[in-house]
C-alpha cells in the first residue's frame, strides 16, 4: 500500500500508469499504409518570440485524408501559468498526450509542492516522444511545440522537437504541421526582434492565412462559420487566450491585404 | 516450545488506541472552517516547508496531524489515486467522499491487523461544493470517519478547540475574520496572546471564488491579522 520498496519516491503520473499496467505508449499496434486515411490528423501550429514574452497560434482544422474531419479543433493548449503547447499530428494521439502532459506537471507539483522548472517539463515531453517513436515511425505521429516565459530570467523560450525525442530551443520563431512551410516563410519575410504584441498577433494570424491559401489541410479564418484560430499569450503577467473579437478585427486587416 | 500469553482483544484495541491516541496529541492542531467564499486551513506548524495542510485535488484539501512520515505518505498516496481516477473518468469524478473512504480503510485496517503498530495520525479530508458549503471528513486513527459540515478540528487540542469553535462560529464571515478566530483559538487557549509568532501558523485556503480550476492556495497568516 504505501509503497515502501521504492527506491527513491516516485512523482511522475506516467511511471503510476505503467505501474498499474496502463500503458498509454504502447497499446497501439503498428498500422498499415492503407489506414492512414482513416485517422483524423491535425496541423499547423506557429509561434514567436516578441518583446514582452512568446504568443502561439494554431489554426481549426482536423482532415482525414482529403476529408475535413473537424473545422474548429483546439490545437494550442495551456498547460498552467507560465507555458502551453501546441501540437500537430494524429488527433487522437496528441490530445491524450496534452492530457498527460498536463497532469504529469500538476502531479508533480503537488506532491512536490513546488513547479516543475521549464528545463524539466522539456526533458519531460522529449522522452514522452521517444518513448512513441515506434508508433510515429508507422504515421502515428506527435509533433509538439513547447512554449513558456522563465519568470526569474524574464526570458521567453520556444522548443521543437523531433519524433525521437531530440529538443531544440528556437530563437525567434517556429512552425509545425502541414502548413508550416508556407507559415514560417511569412513570418521569416516579415519577422523582426522585439516586436510588440500588437504586431506579434498580426504576424502569427497573417502567417496562418498564408498556410490555409496554400495547404488544404489548414483551415483559414472563416467570419461567416466565426471560426477564428486559438491564439495564447504569455507574458510576465500569465498566459492568456486571445478573445475572438480580437481576433476577428486582426483577421480583416490581414485580410484586407488581399483583396484586389 | 515458546508460548505467548492470552490477552484479550479488548486489551490489545484498548492498548492500541491509547498508544496511538497519545501519538496524535503530541501534534499540533489543524482547523478546518468554512467562511463566505470557501473553505479556510488553519493549522500550527513550526516547520517551513514540512507542510500539513495540502491539496489533493481541485476542491478536495487534506490536512494530517501527528506523525509527519506517516500522514506525509499517505497523502502522495490520495494525489495519485485523485488523479489516476480523474485521468481514466474525468475531473469532476475525483470526489472528497471516495478519498475520505479510502483512508478510513487503510487506517482501520492497520488499526486492527495485530502485527502492525496504528498510525499515529488523525486526518481531514476536505471537498469545497460551493461558497457556503462543503463536505469535511475527519478520519480517526483507528480508520473511524465522520462527515461534518462548517468546521472540524484535528490533533491536540481537539475538544478545546470544537467548543470554542462551537460558540465563536458565525456563518458567513469574510476570510480575514475567519483567519482571526481560527488564530485566536490556538493562541487563547494557549495562554500566550501576547507573543504571537505568525511564523508558526500555515494557511491555506479552497477558493470557491477563483476560477481556475484548482482552487487550493496558500496564503500568509501576517496578510489577514488585525
Amino acid at each position: 500500500m504505501l509503497d515502501i520498496g521504492n527506491k527513491f519516491n516516485e512523482n511522475s503520473f506516467i511511471n503510476l500508469l505503467k505501474k498499474e499496467q496502463f500503458d498509454p505508449f504502447s497499446q497501439y499496434k503498428v498500422i498499415s499504409e492503407q489506414y492512414r486515411d482513416k485517422i483524423p490528423v491535425a496541423t499547423t501550429v506557429v509561434s514567436i518570440k516578441f518583446k514582452d514574452g512568446v504568443i502561439i497560434a494554431g489554426d481549426r482544422r482536423a482532415t482525414m485524408g482529403n476529408i475535413i474531419s473537424n473545422e474548429y479543433m483546439n490545437k494550442v493548449y495551456k498547460i498552467d501559468d507560465y507555458s502551453a503547447i501546441g501540437i500537430s499530428g494524429v488527433v487522437g494521439i496528441c490530445i491524450e498526450f496534452v492530457r498527460l502532459l498536463e497532469l504529469e506537471f500538476e502531479h508533480y507539483e503537488k506532491i512536490e509542492n513546488s513547479i516543475l522548472s521549464l528545463e524539466g517539463k522539456i526533458n519531460r515531453v522529449a522522452s514522452i516522444l521517444r518513448s512513441n517513436l515506434l508508433h510515429a515511425l508507422s504515421g502515428l505521429v506527435v509533433m509538439p511545440i513547447f512554449v513558456g516565459y522563465n519568470k526569474q530570467a524574464k526570458k521567453s523560450a520556444i522548443y521543437s522537437f523531433d519524433i525521437a525525442g531530440g529538443k531544440y530551443e528556437e530563437r525567434e520563431y517556429h512552425a509545425i504541421g502541414s502548413g508550416s512551410l508556407w507559415a514560417k516563410n511569412t513570418i521569416k519575410n516579415f519577422y523582426k526582434s522585439a516586436l510588440n504584441e500588437e504586431k506579434a498577433l498580426n504576424l502569427v494570424v497573417q502567417s496562418l492565412y498564408e498556410a490555409s491559401e496554400n495547404d488544404s489541410a489548414t483551415g483559414g479564418p472563416s467570419v461567416t462559420k466565426s471560426i477564428m484560430p486559438s491564439v495564447l499569450v504569455i507574458t510576465n503577467k500569465g498566459a492568456k487566450w486571445i478573445t475572438d473579437r480580437k481576433i476577428v478585427e486582426v483577421v480583416k486587416k490581414v485580410v484586407s491585404k488581399y483583396y484586389r | 516450545m515458546s508460548m505467548s500469553f492470552y490477552v484479550s482483544p479488548e486489551q490489545i484495541m484498548h492498548d492500541k488506541a491509547e498508544y496511538a491516541k497519545k501519538g496524535c496529541s503530541k501534534g499540533k492542531s489543524v482547523i478546518v472552517l468554512q467562511y463566505d467564499g470557501g473553505l479556510l486551513f488553519v493549522a500550527e506548524n513550526t516547520q517551513t516547508t514540512l507542510y500539513k495542510v495540502n491539496e489533493i485535488y481541485d476542491k478536495i484539501g487534506f490536512a494530517g496531524v501527528g506523525r509527519y512520515s506517516e500522514f506525509e505518505a499517505l497523502r502522495i498516496q490520495g494525489i495519485r489515486m485523485a488523479d489516476y481516477q480523474g485521468y481514466i473518468y474525468d475531473r469532476v469524478d475525483v470526489t472528497g467522499k471516495n478519498i475520505a473512504n479510502w483512508y478510513s480503510q487503510v487506517l482501520s485496517m492497520h488499526f486492527s491487523n495485530p502485527n502492525e503498530k496504528p498510525f499515529e495520525i488523525e486526518l481531514i479530508v476536505a471537498e469545497l461544493i460551493d461558497r457556503y458549503n462543503s463536505n469535511i471528513f475527519y478520519i480517526s486513527y483507528d480508520g473511524s470517519i465522520m462527515s461534518k459540515k462548517l468546521y472540524a478540528v484535528i490533533g491536540g487540542n481537539n475538544d478545546k478547540f470544537i467548543q470554542h469553535l462551537d460558540t465563536y462560529y458565525e456563518e458567513k464571515m469574510n476570510l480575514s475574520r475567519a483567519v482571526n478566530l481560527a488564530v485566536k483559538i490556538f493562541v487563547g487557549t494557549d495562554n500566550k496572546v501576547n507573543d504571537i509568532n505568525y511564523e508558526n501558523f500555515e494557511v491555506a485556503i479552497l477558493d470557491a471564488t477563483c476560477i481556475s480550476k484548482r482552487k487550493f492556495k496558500r496564503l500568509n497568516v501576517k496578510d489577514y491579522i488585525k
